[in-house]
């Protein structure tokens, strides 16, 4: 054989290698998670979120009424505390807007660092809101506090009006960490992706 | 015989790859000219000879290859490459007669399991214990009615029109105003100037109001004119105004809107759009099967009217996916008899209109078709270029759960990452609505599934590629 024709058919080898490669990427898992379900304010599995396995799960008593109380907390180590509450509301103007509950967290602040404060608009599982990251004063320590204040869209609130369904599905929910600030940019990553992975266990039906 | 070596010719061969060469502009060009890749695609590549075609080309490479018997070993690589070709075209002609093609549009916290297929017509009936059936409407309008989960029903097919203007009617219908409760009362052509006529009195909270409609072209400048006429001046600057009218309820029907103004007592004015193109927030009774109403809230009173659906037959356009066409059935079962016009709503999802007192609810829509995945989204997403507000990807978090055994798989589909299950479904993102920063999303999903895939159209393309790879190795029909 050739030394041209050995050429011409390693060229041939080669190039249906490259016309039959292709590429495919797989998804992620989240490692170290489980996913819990939170129970609303009628008692029955509304919620789920992946949580990391480190964080310590506390349930509230005597929240079924009291909307000031969360659904329940998660704790990092003794300082960083991840509280859930929702909002259940009969009526579609009755619900407090997302941006209300962003300007109550910073006022929570004695003092706010304005380069630390960042409030961007976020969507996820059928709800709409802000997500708010602000570091300032509290009590004289420098704390972070991570935030998302979300609203049922309105589609949804009326698909699950219309079906009657537990107002429970229809609540607004907020998600908050606190905590000192350099704990929080240790801990940020998991946070965001524990508030990303929240939605209802049960999907809204696609149409009216 | 003769005829059998036409068929394996090398001319057949010329003459149908001419003529799909034709088809092939002939789809170009009509796309250019009408801007519709619906219209183009009736006439060529949907078109029944566009398929006689593939079939053509099936017979003539399978005969021009079984001309070569009895085989010789230089006959190998072109018997290779044949055969790819072979499975190649059976793949396609599989999947064009058996394959699933359509589409799922999810909003961002729901899922669908429910296909939408492209093209086709259906009228989707529901009754009240949440039985539902539907009805294929073919292309030319033969509907198909097997009696299925609704045997108490009978549907004819009264009329049809390809393409209608679609409005939504609340308060004013034609030329009168209708509220609940209320006489109907007419609506005046725009006057010139004062007086303005009042068309009817109500009484509200112990005060009696006027009840005025007119049609105009601009609604605001009338309401003012209307809203300056009651005012009295008096004395020297600074001027007195007083308030002399009654509390008034205006109704302007606009050519795009109906709009609403109150004028109470003390002066205040309150202005209420309901757009004709789409029903506004609207107040929802037993689920759609008592109807719907849009609403206002005056005086502590809600007044309502109730919500119609008007299509108007118009000329199709040539842009086939433009057209909205509508229907008129005529439905009965053992009590009574009713008649509905209803519109095409293409992406399902419009509203479905209480037919038979309010026993069924009814929707004209294209077929739709069950996969065994449901497909959840948890968020869609555009990703911009940093600093800039130019899209450079745009994707998806489903969560896919298969309905015979309940496994899920979380997935990111993108615009080139596509999902595949093991069965063949090929979910691919096709569309996501922007919209606002942070609000919801839709995204349109294509799915497709190949029968002839894993044993045709793959193994085809393998042994074209080998065919092809052995014709250069082998060099069978080199002179030497």
């Amino acid at each position: 054989m050739s030394i041209s024709l050995l050429c011409q058919r390693m060229r041939t080898i080669l190039l249906s290698l490259f016309l039959l490669a292709s590429c495919s990427q797989e998804g992620h898992k989240v490692a170290n998670s489980s996913r819990q379900e939170i129970c609303g304010r009628e008692g029955s599995p509304t919620y789920r979120a992946d949580v990391p396995a480190q964080w310590v799960r506390k349930e509230i008593p005597d929240n079924k009424s009291d909307t000031t109380k969360a659904l329940c907390e998660f704790w990092i180590g003794d300082s960083i505390r991840i509280t859930l509450h929702n909002f259940p509301s009969e009526t579609i103007e009755a619900r407090v807007p997302p941006a209300a509950q962003i300007a109550r967290w910073q006022r929570q602040f004695q003092e706010l660092d304005p380069q630390g404060l960042n409030i961007t608009p976020f969507a996820t599982g059928g709800f709409a809101g802000y997500h708010l990251e602000a570091t300032g004063m509290v009590n004289g320590e420098p704390e972070t506090l991570l935030g998302w204040a979300m609203q049922l869209a309105p589609e949804h609130f009326r698909v699950l009006v219309i079906a009657d369904e537990s107002s429970d599905r229809r609540s607004d929910y907020t998600i908050k960490a606190v905590g000192p600030a350099d704990l929080m940019r240790t801990h940020k990553q998991e946070i965001v992706r524990f508030a990303k992975s929240f939605e209802l266990i049960d999907e809204i039906q696609n149409t009216p | 015989m003769k005829l059998i070596r036409f068929l394996g010719s090398i001319y057949l061969a010329i003459f149908l790859i001419s003529s799909t060469a034709l088809f092939v502009i002939a789809g170009t060009v009509l796309e250019s000219l009408t801007a519709s890749h619906r219209y183009a695609a009736h006439f060529t590549y949907s078109n029944p000879l566009f398929k006689a075609l593939l079939w053509g080309f099936f017979l003539n490479i399978l005969i021009s290859a079984l001309l070569r018997w009895p085989f010789r070993q230089k006959h190998v690589p072109f018997l290779v490459t044949h055969l790819g070709l072979l499975m190649l075209l059976g793949g396609t002609l599989i999947k064009a007669y058996y394959g699933t093609q359509g589409s799922l549009l999810i909003t961002e916290g729901s899922s669908s399991a429910e296909l939408l297929l492209p093209d086709t017509y259906s009228i989707r009936l529901w009754a009240r214990d949440k039985r539902s059936e539907q009805y294929p409407l073919s292309q030319d309008l033969s509907l198909s009615v097997d009696k299925g989960k609704l045997p108490e029903i009978s549907i004819d097919l009264a009329a049809y029109a390809p393409h209608s203007q679609v409005s939504y009617e609340s308060w004013i219908k034609r030329d009168q105003v209708f509220i609940q409760g209320l006489k109907p009362f007419a609506v005046h052509p725009e006057p010139k100037g004062p007086p303005f006529p009042i068309s009817s009195k109500v009484r509200l909270n112990g005060q009696v109001w006027d009840l005025m409609a007119f049609k105009t072209e601009e609604s605001a400048t009338l309401a003012r004119k209307i809203y300056q006429q009651g005012l009295k001046i008096s004395g020297e600057a600074p001027f007195k105004i007083e308030v002399a009218h009654s509390p008034t309820l205006l109704f302007l029907d606009t050519p795009e809107n109906v709009v609403l103004y109150t004028f109470d007592k003390k002066g205040h004015v309150q202005e209420e759009l309901y757009p004709k193109s789409s029903p506004k927030a609207m107040a929802v009774y037993d689920q759609g099967y008592g109807g719907y109403f849009s609403f206002a809230k005056i005086e502590k009173e809600t007044f309502e009217s109730l919500l119609q659906c008007r299509c108007l037959p118009q000329p199709p356009s040539q842009m086939l996916e433009e057209n909205i066409p509508q229907i008129t059935l005529r439905l009965r079962n053992s009590d009574n008899q009713d008649f509905i016009t209803l519109p095409f709503e293409r992406q399902a999802t419009g509203l479905k209109w209480p037919v038979l007192k309010g026993q069924y609810l009814a929707r004209f829509q294209p077929l739709l078709e069950k996969i065994p995945y449901r497909v959840r989204l948890r968020q869609a997403r555009e990703i911009k270029y940093p600093h800039s507000t130019q899209p450079f990807s745009y994707e998806s978090d489903l969560i896919f759960t298969e309905l015979k055994t309940g496994r899920q798989i979380e997935k990111t589909i993108s615009m080139n990452n596509v999902h595949e299950t093991w069965d063949g479904y090929r979910f691919y993102l096709a569309n996501i609505t922007t919209g606002d920063l942070g609000s919801i999303k839709k995204v349109q999903i294509i799915v497709n599934r190949d029968p002839a895939k894993y044993w045709l159209t793959y193994p085809g393309a393998f042994f074209l590629s080998a065919g092809i790879f052995l014709l250069f190795w082998l060099r069978p029909y080199r002179k030497v």
